[in-house]
């Protein structure tokens, strides 16, 4: 696991009260590694720790048992912290800044220089589709507006790795699509991606591994392509086939057909073509 | 970490601009302004004083009230709303996201201090009729005790009590002098009591200057000086001050000594310059020191000293906000803008504590208390300028680092403290 961006060995967390006596049991000996280049999900419903998870790969709390590495590093390590990324689950901005002078704080919180805040700004806001907005409040923005931004801000410093929370809440589908396409995109750049989502059809989407937690344990963790694999069953996709090709489908296949029908679209590829087609026309 | 700590300066001015706080100087200059024409006075440069004054209250008071409330407001968000989880991850340790909000805090606090001193200078200026200028002390190089024989003695160390027959005194010698000056003053004043059971009001003496020729000329009280003048029914020949008792607390350069022009050539081309004081009535006691006589030079005008008074004040600013946000740091706004408050009440009645201290009439528990409660409490009254700027006496570099150095001890410690506490918290 030389090549590990993040790893965990054992790692526990149980949240304390004020004097310090156990309260909750948030993650139980949680072992993962994440390789480079990879998108890795971490899945879970609520409670499940994957925010606690999160929160304890970029040092913002320690943990109770285990370790967490970062980039080989301790994740409070501030070389660790230049090369990560973060989206939280709701984007914590500062509401009186606009878009331009929130990148250029957040830039110089990781020392880079006005010319190259200005440059990545300028690419980062046309790429989550903000450039009209850029000189405008965040007080002012939408819920989905300002999670374009949030995912701005961490990217800026061009990350190593990207820690994404959530990162298509309070998106409509077509910028949790494009969401979508930027991980992709990062991924071809060879960025490692860790992504903790509840919405299935999105880690699927993206996601090369995934973990799945309950409870603070992890229950299952794999290939998405090998995890999803049903063996038993077998799809057969034809291009408009005749009634005689589909007939002798039948009797080929016999009682164990379980089902013909045409194939539908998704829900999401339907609404964006729709969507589509109407920006065309306008 | 210090341009990611700069950016956290920056910001917190930012904000606090963008919510207009720039409006608690605007209504502090007003009410300065409001006092102009209102502020009446026995003497006419008493106004000037009183104005003064209440500017000086109305810059620290502004500095207070921003140091107190703008980063313990703006860190207990940082944490309350949650944007510590898009701050936090960042390289920019937590001591440096500390230290920035405590010095954008100081800057805002400062320039406000700065603009509401500027407005109160304008205003002493305007009711004045000019820029006044301000003087600063000078103190003696050498002194030397005089006997009736003429006879001068060095007094290197503390004071000397003259009593018995007339004619002895004090000598000062002042150094380091502009010989072409013309607008020097010599200032004096005495402790003095009599020996025997009467009260004495003052006590007759003359100040004289020892030119470079060797004369002594005597010198003119100056009429505004409110100390040093004589009796109504005073009669003493060659008696050119009388000199009530003033002690060593009461050094206001206006009110609290005995004012003389420094007539022309009376420094020698080497920038040296000797006053001598001698007693006239044998019934009296006087105790005259190195301290007692001050050459007053004019040391430029108020707005300059109004600002370097605003750097010396605030001192009393940066401990406040280091201790909001230590408390800030675990508790919410209520709480750290009550513990900034409370610092800042303290700090300021530290005297009152000192007083009831002296009086030795408590309990051993209580008197262990109040003497820890001194101990840790920073004494605010030391970074005060205002009644120095109000008695026209110049506001140096020595005190703006005197102010700094009182409070350094206290303020290293709200910060350490607060950098650990917010080390600790867990977002």
């Amino acid at each position: 696991m030389a090549d590990s961006v993040v790893r965990t060995e054992g790692l526990t967390k149980v949240y304390t009260d004020f004097w310090g006596r156990p309260r909750v049991p948030a993650l139980q000996g949680l072992s993962i590694s994440v390789a480079r280049g990879e998108v890795f999900g971490l899945l879970g419903p609520n409670g499940s720790g994957k925010t606690t998870t999160i929160k304890l790969l970029l040092g913002l709390i320690r943990p109770t048992a285990g370790d967490a590495f970062v980039l080989g590093r301790d994740p409070g390590d501030a070389a660790a912290r230049a090369r990560v990324g973060y989206l939280p689950e709701e984007s914590y901005l500062w509401r009186f800044l606009t878009a331009d002078e929130t990148l250029a704080f957040i830039g110089r919180l990781f020392g880079l220089s006005a010319a190259t805040i200005r440059e990545r700004s300028d690419r980062l806001l046309a790429q989550v589709g903000l450039e009209q907005a850029r000189g405008r409040k965040v007080g002012e923005y939408s819920k989905g507006m300002a999670r374009r931004l949030g995912l701005a801000q961490a990217l800026i410093n061009e990350p190593e790795l990207v820690i994404l929370d959530e990162p298509t809440s309070g998106l409509d589908p077509i910028g949790s699509a494009e969401v979508k396409d930027l991980i992709l995109a990062l991924k071809r750049a060879g960025t490692t991606v860790l992504l903790s989502s509840h919405l299935l059809a999105d880690v699927e989407d993206v996601c090369d591994r995934i973990a799945i937690l309950h409870r603070g344990r992890l229950v299952e963790l794999g290939r998405v392509q090998e995890l999803l694999a049903d063996d038993r069953r077998l799809c057969i996709e034809l291009a408009a086939p005749s009634p005689d090709t589909v007939a002798a489908i039948k009797a080929a296949a016999g009682p164990s057909l379980l089902g013909m029908a045409p194939p539908r679209e998704r829900l999401e590829q339907h609404f964006r073509r729709i969507v589509a087609r109407e920006e065309a026309v306008r | 970490m210090l341009g990611g700590t700069l950016a956290v300066a920056g910001l917190t001015w930012r904000e606090a601009w963008r919510y207009r706080l720039w409006l608690v100087p605007v209504l502090a200059a007003a009410v300065v302004w409001a006092f102009v024409g209102h502020a009446a006075t026995a003497e006419a440069g008493d106004a000037t004083r009183l104005l003064t004054a209440i500017a000086s209250a109305a810059a620290g008071f502004c500095g207070l009230l921003l140091a107190a409330l703008v980063p313990a407001q703006q860190l207990t968000r940082d944490i309350e709303q949650r944007i510590v989880l898009t701050a936090f991850p960042k390289p920019l340790p937590r001591l440096g996201w500390l230290l920035g909000r405590w010095l954008g805090s100081l800057l805002i606090a400062g320039a406000c201090m700065a603009l509401v001193a500027l407005a109160g200078a304008a205003a002493v200026s305007w009711r004045a009729g000019g820029i006044p200028t301000l003087r600063a002390a000078v103190p003696a190089s050498a002194v030397f005790r005089l006997t009736a024989l003429g006879e001068a003695v060095p007094l290197p160390h503390g004071v000397v009590r003259l009593a018995g027959p007339a004619g002895d005194g004090v000598r000062w010698t002042f150094s380091g002098l502009d010989p072409a000056a013309d607008d020097y003053e010599i200032l004096v004043q005495a402790q003095v009591s009599s020996l025997d059971a009467d009260i004495v009001e003052s006590v007759p003496v003359q100040v004289a200057v020892l030119l470079p020729d060797g004369r002594q000329q005597p010198l003119l009280l100056d009429p505004r000086s409110p100390y040093g003048r004589p009796p109504p029914d005073a009669s003493m020949p060659n008696a050119n001050a009388w000199l009530a008792n003033r002690s060593s607390e009461r050094r206001s350069l206006a009110n609290d000594w005995a004012r003389f022009a420094l007539p022309p050539g009376s420094i020698d081309r080497q920038g040296q310059l000797t006053v001598q004081l001698t007693r006239l009535d044998p019934r009296s006691l006087l105790q005259l020191g190195r301290e007692q006589a001050v050459l007053a030079r004019p040391a430029g005008p108020l707005p300059l000293h109004a600002l370097r008074a605003v750097l010396a004040e605030l001192a009393t600013p940066a401990v406040i906000a280091a201790a909001a946000l230590a408390v800030g740091a675990i508790a919410g706004l209520p709480v750290a803008a009550l513990a900034a408050f409370t610092l800042a009440f303290a700090g300021h009645a530290l005297w009152t504590v000192h007083e009831v201290l002296s009086w030795n009439e408590m309990s051993r528990p209580l008197t262990r208390l109040l003497d820890l409660l001194v101990r840790l409490v920073p004494d605010f009254a030391v970074t005060g300028q205002g009644t120095r700027l109000a008695s026209g006496e110049a506001v140096g570099w020595a005190e703006v680092g005197r102010a700094w150095a009182a409070v350094l001890p206290h303020l290293a410690a709200l910060l350490l403290l607060g950098w650990w506490m917010l080390a600790r918290r867990q977002v």
